[in-house]
């Protein structure tokens, strides 16, 4: 197993490349055009990338939320 | 070839994805706990679980209650370590039952493989991605970089640079 501090470091920078394609290809004028609620979820999705996270926010299922995010071309990293 | 747990992501995720039959070539059954299934509500997933259902490609897989013990340890443990992403009990369910099983899970969230490289108890649990996935079709005689480009136009999907660097998928 790797050491925990370079094991942390890793995935702090997956998350932020994560992160910035999240944000460089959302379609934000779709996202300013939703209502609060759903418009909250989906920027908490481009920046935490958590889909149960943000699909909660939404008040929707993690099911229903995909087609959203997909609506507003945001990707999923892995 | 083995069976493997899935989680909802994964299978909404698989559904729209045209290849999705070449997951057959890895993985000969899949297994997901009821309370995982639950989650899955799209006519699109609904129509792929059902029809994998049928054919006993996919089973659902009770929850038992040392399940319930482990799910809530791990959120116990997840919720002290902020390096961790959040997980949800549904996913978590189907962590557990890879592990009590011995077979690997399929989930395109990245907490469950955080935990197995976080956690000693953890780290003999198989954890893979659509990433890992397209790659071991691939193996079997498909051309890695079409697969990949097809999942991510029609999932949505983008794979990270370091993932593409090592599969030699970037220059």
């Amino acid at each position: 197993m790797k050491n925990k501090s370079d094991l942390f470091e890793e995935w702090r920078r997956e998350d932020e490349e994560a992160r910035e394609i999240r944000r460089r290809e959302a379609n934000w004028d779709f996202i300013r055009r939703q209502p609060p609620r759903v418009r909250m979820a989906l920027e908490c999705f481009i920046e935490c990338g958590d889909l149960y996270v943000a699909a909660k926010v939404a008040g929707m299922t993690v099911d229903e939320f995909n087609e959203l995010r997909i609506k507003a071309n945001i990707p999923v990293v892995v | 070839m083995s069976s493997a747990s899935v989680d909802t992501c994964f299978l909404i995720n698989w559904a729209r994805f045209s290849e999705r039959d070449k997951l057959k070539l890895v993985f000969d059954r899949l297994f997901m706990p009821v309370e995982t299934f639950n989650e899955v509500k799209s006519d699109v997933a609904l129509s792929l679980a059902s029809r994998w259902l049928a054919k006993r490609y996919l089973v659902l897989a009770p929850t038992l209650s040392r399940d319930e013990t482990e799910v809530t340890e791990i959120l116990r443990i997840v919720a002290e370590r902020p390096q961790i992403p959040s997980v949800d009990p549904p996913e978590l369910y189907a962590f557990v039952l890879a592990k009590r099983l011995g077979i690997p899970m399929l989930t395109d969230n990245k907490a469950p493989k955080r935990i197995t490289q976080l956690l000693p108890q953890y780290s003999s649990v198989l954890v893979f991605d659509s990433f890992d996935v397209l790659e071991m079709i691939a193996d079997r005689g498909y051309d890695l970089a079409s697969l990949v480009d097809k999942f991510m136009k029609e999932t949505r999907f983008r794979f990270a640079r370091r993932r593409l660097e090592e599969a030699g998928l970037l220059g």
